[in-house]
């Protein structure tokens, strides 16, 4: 009998050592792997809130507006929950690999694991809705500002002829718009204009290009639907997704439109 | 009972109805680990029987999570070992700055084979420098050596041992010979 083997049995029986039981060691295990189950369902929802805010990021406009909004293009880019989504996937790349057998895969095989699960089930729980629903949840958290609150205060500027809201009320060559903040709003249009705008509906809810005028009024230069993509609840707005300018000169110097508007 | 002839597994179930059959797999792996665990560290041989108590306690306290099919049982009581061995001396950055070479004549026979850079000079000597050569590699590169040429472990073992996966170990290894080849053939003062 050595020295350690003495020193090791007296410390076993003195602290009355046993092995643990394996009701222990399952359960340790079960913890284990809910522990990277929670994560993986983390990190997609985080990943559904990244794709959630992409397609609702209003890019398809900003360049339109970066005159009056010089650091638009900062608008809608999901940082935190890209950085969110960038941790937690390391998070469960460290708890794969700590698993008995993780090490036995290559890096490169776990990274294109997490990333394949990750991002399939991103994108059918932003499909669901959860992208939306996270991102309207965060905003309870102090600074936070959801993607739909942004891109209402985005095209809350009448001042610029930027504005967005509901469509009350339709006639010939005008209708009524509602902004976000209950304000109304006479927007006028051109001919070219007509055959989208009288097939929306009221309640419609759209973005407006256009030019201010006295008396609430606005000349409009471009209309698009309300951008809403992965919501809970689809949102009613007019079909056409293209951005159609009017051709007029006080268009193009509202705008200061890189090209030329071919008339 | 006679137990030496038993498998480590044998081993295990026994010592899970009598815990004195654990002694058997404190003696069979108490030299080993100790040899392990100086080749690792340079930590005072009063704190390796500390690393060992350690060691053997956690072993004998996880016994039941042991799989064999996932791995041997020398490989996980190794892993122990360099778990603790790693957390020592991170905590006192005990690197070890020698490397005992002990009764390893079949390292050096091994590298010989290897590489054929015994072959102009004195064994003895050349373990001397090749033990230096050895402690200056960087960690990664020593680990594999160490559990490769010193304790003669498989590529699997080596996998389980390190956490790393086998395509990584014949990597490093390979790496290691060819900076360990360079480290010996340079001018540099070993």
């Amino acid at each position: 009998m050595t020295r350690l083997e003495d020193t090791i049995f007296n410390t076993i029986d003195d602290k009355k050592i046993e092995p643990y039981s394996r009701s222990l060691i399952l359960l340790r295990r079960l913890v284990f792997w809910t522990l990277i189950t929670f994560s993986i369902i983390l990190g997609a929802l985080s990943f559904a809130t990244v794709l959630y805010i992409s397609a609702n990021n209003q890019w398809d406009t900003l360049a339109f507006m970066a005159e009056h909004r010089p650091f638009a293009f900062l608008h809608g880019l999901p940082f935190l929950w890209l950085l969110f989504t960038a941790i937690l996937m390391y998070g469960i790349y460290k708890e794969i690999r700590s698993t008995k057998t993780g090490h036995h895969y290559e890096f490169i095989t776990v990274v294109i694991v997490i990333l394949a699960t990750t991002g399939v089930l991103g994108f059918a729980l932003y499909s669901a809705g959860f992208g939306h629903r996270v991102d309207q949840f965060s905003g309870y958290l102090p600074g936070y500002r959801p993607i739909e609150i942004k891109n209402r205060e985005l095209w809350t500027h009448p001042e610029h002829g930027i504005i967005a809201g509901y469509i009350i009320a339709t006639s010939s060559n005008a209708f009524i718009l509602e902004d976000f903040k209950n304000a109304t709003w006479t927007i006028v249009y051109a001919t070219s204009h007509a055959p989208i705008i009288e097939n929306a509906r009221l309640q419609d809810q759209v973005r407006i290009l256009g030019v201010p005028y006295e008396d609430q009024e606005i000349h409009l230069c471009a209309v698009m639907p309300w951008q809403a993509k992965g919501t809970v609840r689809p949102i009613q707005t007019i079909g056409e997704r293209k951005v159609e300018f009017v051709r007029s000169n006080e268009c193009e110097a509202q705008f200061k439109l890189r090209r030329p508007l071919q008339h | 009972m006679e137990y030496e002839h038993y498998t480590d597994e044998e081993l295990i179930e026994h010592t899970l109805e009598n815990k004195e059959v654990f002694r058997y797999i404190i003696t069979r792996y108490e030299g080993k680990l100790r040899r392990y665990v100086r080749r690792i560290t340079s930590v005072p041989e009063q704190d390796i029987d500390d690393i060992l108590q350690e060691v053997f306690i956690k072993a004998y306290k996880n016994l039941r999570d042991f799989d064999s099919e996932v791995g041997t049982f020398s490989a996980w009581i190794y892993r122990i070992a360099y778990n603790n061995t790693v957390s020592v001396f991170r905590r006192r950055s005990a690197r070890p700055e020698y490397l005992c070479l002990d009764d390893n004549e079949s390292l050096l026979e091994t590298l010989r084979a290897d590489d054929d850079v015994l072959q102009e000079v004195e064994a003895r000597e050349f373990a001397e420098r090749l033990a230096r050569a050895i402690a200056r590699l960087p960690s990664a590169y020593r680990d594999v050596i160490i559990l490769s040429y010193f304790e003669e472990k498989s590529y699997k073992d080596i996998s389980d041992i390190l956490k790393i996966p086998m395509g990584t170990v014949a990597t490093k290894l390979n790496r290691a010979k060819q900076k360990l080849k360079q480290l010996l053939e340079s001018n540099t003062k070993l």
